[in-house]
């Protein structure tokens, strides 16, 4: 998919700001802009960073379905970290296969990042990002053990009771 | 205090009886004197010049005559239940608070005094250690004399010990506050008489009542010129009757009690007195009916592990080993509400990786595989590996299921599993084995080119235990893993000293690194009475009762420091490899996400240590073959 210009850029993000404060009465107006083309919208949102793309989520169904894509959430932990180390094939297939990308960077990548001490800047370091991965290898190996089939993985659990 | 300073300082600071005429110049007459003295009073905090003492004084004695003669209902309670003091008695009144604190003393004629007991009729008091503890209807302290011990001199001073030891390192604490309690503290006058509000407030008294008696207060001071010149008969500190129940202090002084009588009855069970240590652990138990915090928890684990000691309670299945299921299960818990595990794992994991850098066949012997939580982290560093995945053996090690189930096979599969989606070329070999002594190198099954990791996490320790003919399992273990020429061996232990030879040494040892265990429990974020917390602590209490009740062979949580580890590890043929700095950062990083403040990492000689508040819980370090 070839990447958007920078003067439509621009102009779509003006129409993803008018989708946000829309809300969700108006559901139309965004078949209206995009038809059925989640694609589309999902080209706009890798654009942006991960709250924007959470706040368009609460949308329309729609949109919402274009949020969850890997696609766009590979791209935004791609943005945010520095190295290349996220461009690999290999990180690429090995994390579609523990969880995507998504599941990465909402309940690791995010929470380290808010507690460490890097808080301050917009990119990861490198430490962060092998904790995170280390421990989402942890959470996939959890959820495949018979006895957590039906719960949530206790190491996940232990982090989100951090968020509250 | 100056020894410098003049003799007529020292009375006044002592507060020794002063009558109506001052006993040092108040004028201004002896500037030097003055000053120095009120020097002292500053640095002692209080904000009152000399000069202005004797007046203080007088206007205090008015307020005690007042107090006294009170009639108002709001007020009546000043006359009753305030406690006054003859302030040049010092000895007397510190032998007052310790017998509130261990009213055995009182009877035992240790100390003498010349002053009456202090009332205990409107506060609970000490009645609650006393009285139901015996259960016969005599007087409250007799019974108490009798169980506390044959030399209540030297139980005093263990006690102030105990409490020096408390006060100072914070090891234990109580409601967060390490200090000792207000009862050890002097009370001076000016501060005595308003605390003593502080006192009924707790008591619930309407805020009115302490208004009202802050304004007499003021008002008697600002009477100028009322100068009585009687003799002071009586006034000094008011005493705090420290509450049991209520309140901070009643939970920090009840906490204190716990851990006298847990002493008492530990020293007890070391002179083989088993009557006098049951009858402590029926007062213990009745103390218990208030848990008081983490303390509390602490304290009836203990209770209950002294318990099984004196009555012979222990079943060789219960302390052996953790080949059941309700065992992993606690484990598994444990693991994943507290840090130490993750901790353990992760540094386990950075150090093998690094050791094992540039090799394309790498053999990993875990000597507990457990669930095998360790290790799909390794396998996801490995993949992601700058120039692609080694091949990885791993081999289980691990005790027999009663069940007869082939966990060891289970886990592996597992494992396997999640190698294979990550494109890891991975074998496991499970091998099974009660004791690690029964491992033999040859059930290993190593294989020419690859380059061997050794996994030992609380492992070791078990098999410290020494042989009647001489010999322990752990000089055999040590010889076989240094047989098989590993690149490294990843030891964690606790950080603990918990195989002293005597059972006193071993139980203080295991007080202290508990209640500190108990207290790192508290922060880790688990909402109170949730299952994962109540799992956590039972596999704690096993860990404590294996140590408190079993002997010989079947105690197995034989914990010992790091320093010890490197001796014996030294003289196995091992030489120490440090740690990185990328270790400690993982390390540091974890402990932020997974807890509040209060874990320490420190690094010491190249291991890592992690600690709740500075003092060490365990200790990660690393070891080739020399």
């Amino acid at each position: 998919m070839r990447r958007v210009g920078e003067s439509m850029e621009s102009k779509v993000q003006k129409v993803a700001g008018r989708e946000v404060t829309a809300g969700n009465s108006n559901s139309h107006a965004s078949r209206a802009v995009f038809g059925n083309n989640v694609d589309i919208l999902e080209e706009i949102l890798k654009h942006l960073d991960a709250k924007s793309v959470g706040i368009i989520s609460c949308v329309s169904k729609g949109c919402q379905q274009a949020a969850e894509s890997e696609y766009v959430w590979k791209i935004i932990c791609t943005h945010i970290c520095p190295s290349s180390v996220f461009e690999t094939e290999r990180l690429q297939s090995l994390v579609a296969t523990m969880g995507g990308f998504k599941r990465l960077y909402m309940n690791f990548l995010h929470p380290l990042h808010s507690y460490s001490h890097h808080k301050h800047c917009s990119s990861l370091n490198e430490d962060v990002i092998r904790l995170s991965l280390s421990l989402f290898s942890v959470d996939y190996y959890e959820r495949r053990l018979e006895s957590f089939r039906t719960r949530m993985p206790p190491i996940l659990r232990s982090i989100q009771a951090l968020l509250q | 205090m100056d020894p410098g300073s003049g003799s007529g300082a020292r009375a006044g600071l002592c507060s020794n009886r002063i009558n109506g005429a001052p006993m040092y110049p108040c004028n201004g007459s002896g500037g030097k004197f003055e000053s120095e003295i009120d020097g002292l009073l500053a640095n002692a905090g209080y904000t009152v010049r000399a000069s202005e003492l004797a007046h203080v004084a007088q206007r205090l004695e008015r307020l005690e005559s007042v107090m006294g003669a009170v009639q108002d209902p709001g007020l009546s309670h000043l006359a009753s239940e305030a406690v006054h003091y003859n302030p040049s008695d010092l000895a007397g009144w510190i032998e007052s608070m310790l017998g509130e604190l261990n009213p055995g003393l009182l009877d035992a004629g240790a100390v003498f005094r010349s002053q009456p007991p202090p009332p205990p009729a409107p506060a609970p008091g000490p009645a609650p250690v006393a009285g139901s503890g015996s259960g016969s209807g005599s007087a409250p302290f007799s019974d108490n004399s009798r169980l506390v011990g044959h030399a209540p001199l030297s139980e005093m001073d263990m006690d102030m010990a105990l409490m020096a030891d408390y006060g100072v390192n914070g090891g234990l604490q109580f409601n967060g506050n390490p200090h000792l309690p207000r009862a050890f503290t002097a009370e001076v006058p000016a501060a005595g008489v308003f605390s003593s509000v502080g006192e009924q407030q707790r008591r619930g008294m309407p805020n009115l009542v302490s208004a009202k008696h802050h304004r007499l207060g003021f008002q008697s001071a600002a009477c100028e010129g009322d100068d009585e010149g009687s003799s002071v008969t009586q006034w000094g500190p008011v005493q705090q009757v420290p509450a049991v129940v209520n309140g901070d202090e009643g939970a920090q002084e009840s906490g204190i009690r716990l851990v006298h009588l847990l002493m008492a009855c530990a020293e007890a069970i070391q002179r083989n007195d088993l009557k006098m240590a049951s009858s402590m652990v029926q007062e213990i138990r009745m103390m218990m009916r208030n848990p008081s915090g983490a303390m509390g928890k602490v304290a009836s684990h203990f209770v209950e592990a002294l318990a099984r000691r004196i009555y012979g309670l222990n079943s060789p299945e219960s302390s052996v080993g953790q080949a059941d299921a309700q065992s992993e299960l606690l484990y598994h818990h444990f693991y994943e509400t507290c840090p130490y595990l993750k901790f353990a794992h992760f540094t386990a994991n950075q150090a093998i990786l690094e050791a094992v850098e540039g090799h394309d066949r790498i053999h990993v012997i875990d000597f507990n595989l457990m669930h095998g939580l360790q290790w799909p982290a390794l396998i996801q560093a490995l993949a992601l590996r700058a120039g692609g995945p080694p091949f990885l053996r791993l081999t289980g090690i691990g005790p027999r299921q009663p069940d007869g189930r082939d966990v060891l096979q289970e886990i592996g599969m597992k494992l396997a599993q999640l190698a294979e989606s990550v494109n890891v070329e991975f074998d496991f070999r499970g091998v099974m084995a009660d004791k690690l002594d029964d491992v033999k190198p040859w059930m290993l099954q190593l294989r020419a080119g690859e380059v061997i990791a050794v996994n030992s996490i609380f492992q070791l320790h078990r098999l410290l235990y020494n042989d009647p003919s001489g010999s322990s399992p752990i000089d055999a273990v040590l010889k076989s893993v240094r047989s098989l020429k590993p690149k490294i061996v990843t030891v964690v232990e606790q950080e603990a000293n918990n195989n002293a030879p005597l059972f006193l040494d071993r139980f203080t040892e295991a007080l202290h690194y508990y209640s500190t265990m108990f207290d790192s429990l508290e922060a880790c974020n688990l909402p109170p009475h949730s299952t994962e917390k109540l799992l956590a602590e039972m596999y704690i209490e096993k860990e404590i009762c294996n140590i408190v009740a079993c002997e010989g062979p079947f105690r197995v949580e034989r914990h010992e420091p790091l320093s010890q580890w490197r001796m014996r590890l030294g003289s196995a043929g091992f030489r120490p490899a440090h740690l990185g700095s990328n270790a400690f950062k993982q390390a540091s990083m974890l402990l932020t996400l997974f807890s509040g403040e209060g874990f320490t990492v420190e690094e010491n000689n190249g291991s890592l240590t992690l600690g709740w508040h500075s003092r060490p819980l365990i200790s990660a370090s690393a070891w080739q073959g020399i």
